[in-house]
């Protein structure tokens, strides 16, 4: 549900809730609105990164003089764009969510990296700093293959122009691996594999915000054979879903890898293609991105108003709001575990389903909290909830 | 459960640095970075974010005449190695000259691009590669590595070297340039200790590189500070002073270029 606008949450939205403290007085003030991560016509050719930012919540503005730290301890959403670093001046791209690379000689690209602006407003007006000091995840999502059948966390296409009328997009169709392709994506003692089937794969944990929100970091994806041997050629779709803990749904991706001996540049083709084609907003994706057990509008998952809603969290309901209102460390109706950012432990027990107005009561405010004390709080339950590979504090 | 202790106690101490946040105390996106003076590689740093004008406000955009890049290496597995993809290596895509220093110009389009890890020079240990410094007594002594650690380097296409400190590697290949000069490419460094089997000595070590790019001289030695295991950022910032006391100096031209104002090595880490 993301069709509140900032004036109707003022009059009687999210924002219009008892405050409950200052964490909950900054997390009631939550939007879950903004732009839908949609098929962009902007490009991105040359070094883009995954850019990684919060999309800005009720109220907030561009601090004056750069950082300001009460800007993160609100629960809001993630969202991806790009930055083009092969360009003067490095340009930010927004809203992006298709990405191209190719692989080189060995089958092996380090790009798209990860990165993320630390200064609010700098690169976009709606955008603002990720949370200090939080671990920044990767997971395998699947996909369906253009010709049906079971959703894949890996496809293929052989890049031929079957027509003969000239590559376009009419020409990409996506495939299960044509033999026992995967991608394995790799971080410093982590490694985690896109075996071409069709669960969703937990991932990576790829680095921890610094304690401005900034993040650049590059990991490794390796295609291979799981037998041995080379790759098929062709391109290669993963659908990639970026997470943080105290996010309610993550911000999904797709990455698309060309290997060496096809043309160069039949990637554009295919981006094109998925971004028209495949690309989808949240409740529409045929992903339950905020694993509630419900899938998209058309599954009736409550937190979706339509299938171009860009979030199947819902502002008006307590335990599908993406807020932790009661302040017990745990937010929401979940109903499984997944992913490495390991979100779903954080589940409200008390949240019988997303529906469920009284499971996730309102906070009272905590006596005694300062303002500092309720933000160190948040950020240690946030801090809590990075079971995993917290290696980079 | 020292692992576990470990990651708590990290996540404390973030806290306790986060409660003392002032604006520009945390690193930002810093990158060695490749250019060329009179057909000759150079290397200085820069701030790639304000750069590209999302940095700190008041960051500085332009290059920094600096040679000596720290990393941290992270500690994985068992037996523990170390692990790096820093320093990046940047260079400037067309349209950003502005920000290298006067003289100085932005590398050839396409252009292969390629490392080489050589021995220290002028160093206080003779035939090094690596130098290494326990991180102890105040001031950076340097000597060889204690208990036959070695590094692997890698690049892209599959190149990679070893690095068993008394030996050099050459080509480890990074990302080309693109049509327009630019690239942002990071090798992998990974120490491990002796014979892979017992984990490094904790403390500093230090690679000696070179920069080619095709069609241009190969750059004068620039240098990797590693940090294993001390996480100490002063002595991290005393053992890379040390080192550029091995290096060559800038040319005088770059120095006249920028005007001596971009000497300072603060903000180095990549």
């Amino acid at each position: 549900m993301s069709r509140l606008t900032v004036t109707e949450r003022a009059a009687g939205g999210a924002g219009n809730r008892a405050p409950g403290g200052f964490v909950a007085g900054l997390t009631s003030a939550l939007l879950l609105c903004g732009p839908a991560l949609q098929a962009s016509a902007q490009d991105c050719d040359a070094h883009c990164d995954f850019m990684l930012q919060r999309i800005m919540i009720a109220g907030e503005t561009c601090a004056a003089g750069g950082f300001d730290p009460s800007q993160t301890s609100a629960y809001s959403r993630l969202t991806s764009g790009a930055r083009d670093f092969g360009t003067f001046p490095i340009s930010t791209l927004y809203p992006i969510n298709v990405f191209d690379k190719r692989l080189d000689g060995a089958y092996v690209s380090v790009d798209p990296g990860f990165s993320s602006v630390p200064f609010p407003c700098n690169a976009e007006p709606t955008l603002a700093p990720l949370p200090p000091l939080r671990g920044l995840y990767i997971d395998f999502l699947t996909t369906p293959p253009t010709g049906g059948g079971p959703s894949r966390n890996l496809l293929h296409w052989d890049g031929v122009d079957d027509d003969l009328n000239g590559l376009d997009e009419n020409d990409v169709v996506w495939s299960p691996v044509p033999l026992d392709e995967i991608i394995r994506i790799e971080e410093v003692g982590e490694i985690a594999t896109a075996d071409g089937g069709s669960s969703e794969i937990p991932g990576i944990h790829v680095q921890d915000t610094t304690a401005t929100g900034n993040i650049h970091d590059h990991i490794k994806f390796s295609l291979r054979r799981s037998g041995g041997g080379l790759a098929s050629p062709g391109l290669y779709l993963l659908h990639l879903d970026l997470t943080m803990p105290g996010f309610a749904e993550g911000a999904p991706i797709f990455a698309i890898y060309e290997t060496p001996g096809i043309a160069v540049d039949t990637k554009v083709v295919a981006r094109n293609q998925v971004e028209n084609q495949i690309s989808q907003p949240l409740c529409n994706d045929g992903i339950d991105n905020d694993r509630d057990g419900l899938t998209d509008y058309a599954g009736g998952d409550p937190g979706c108003s339509d299938p171009n809603d860009p979030s199947e969290k819902a502002a008006d309901l307590a335990c599908d709001d993406g807020i932790d209102n009661d302040l017990d460390g745990k937010i929401d109706f979940r109903s499984v575990n997944f992913g490495a950012a390991d979100l779903y432990a954080t589940r409200d027990v008390q949240c019988g389903s997303p529906s469920d107005l009284s499971g996730e009561a309102l906070a009272p405010a905590v006596p005694g909290l300062t303002p500092l004390g309720a933000l160190a709080l948040s950020i240690l339950l946030a801090a809590t909830g990075q079971r995993f590979n917290s290696r980079r504090a | 459960m020292f692992q576990s202790c470990l990651r708590i106690s990290k996540h404390f101490a973030a806290l306790a640095a986060f409660l003392a946040f002032a604006p520009g105390a945390s690193a930002q996106h810093n990158d060695a970075l490749v250019f060329q003076n009179g057909g000759k590689v150079e290397l200085g740093q820069i701030d790639v974010d304000c750069f590209g004008g999302v940095g700190a406000p008041g960051c500085n955009p332009n290059a920094i005449l600096n040679t000596v890049y720290e990393g941290e290496l992270l500690e994985a597995g068992t037996p523990v190695t170390g692990n790096a993809d820093e320093p990046g290596f940047f260079a400037i895509p067309s349209g950003g000259e502005a920000s290298l220093p006067g003289g100085a110009s932005i590398l050839p389009g396409n252009a292969d691009h390629s490392i080489n890890l050589i021995l220290a020079p002028n160093s206080p240990v003779a035939g090094a590669s690596v130098l290494f410094w326990d991180g102890t007594g105040g001031s950076a002594s340097w000597s060889a590595m204690p208990n036959n650690e070695y590094f692997v380097i890698s690049g892209i296409n599959a190149t990679s070297g070893t690095l068993n400190g008394t030996n050099e590697v050459t080509g480890i290949e990074l990302n080309p340039t693109a049509a327009n000069g630019s690239f942002d490419t990071h090798p992998d460094f990974q120490l491990f200790g002796n014979g892979g089997a017992v984990d490094p000595s904790i403390g500093f070590y230090a690679l000696f590189g070179q920069t080619n790019i095709a069609g241009l001289t190969s750059s004068d030695a620039w240098a990797a500070v590693f940090d294993f295991g001390v996480e100490n950022e002063p002595l991290h910032e005393i053992a890379a002073d040390s080192v550029a006391g091995f290096l060559p100096e800038p040319s005088v031209s770059l120095m006249m270029g920028i005007g001596l104002l971009g000497l300072t090595r603060a903000g180095r880490r990549s």
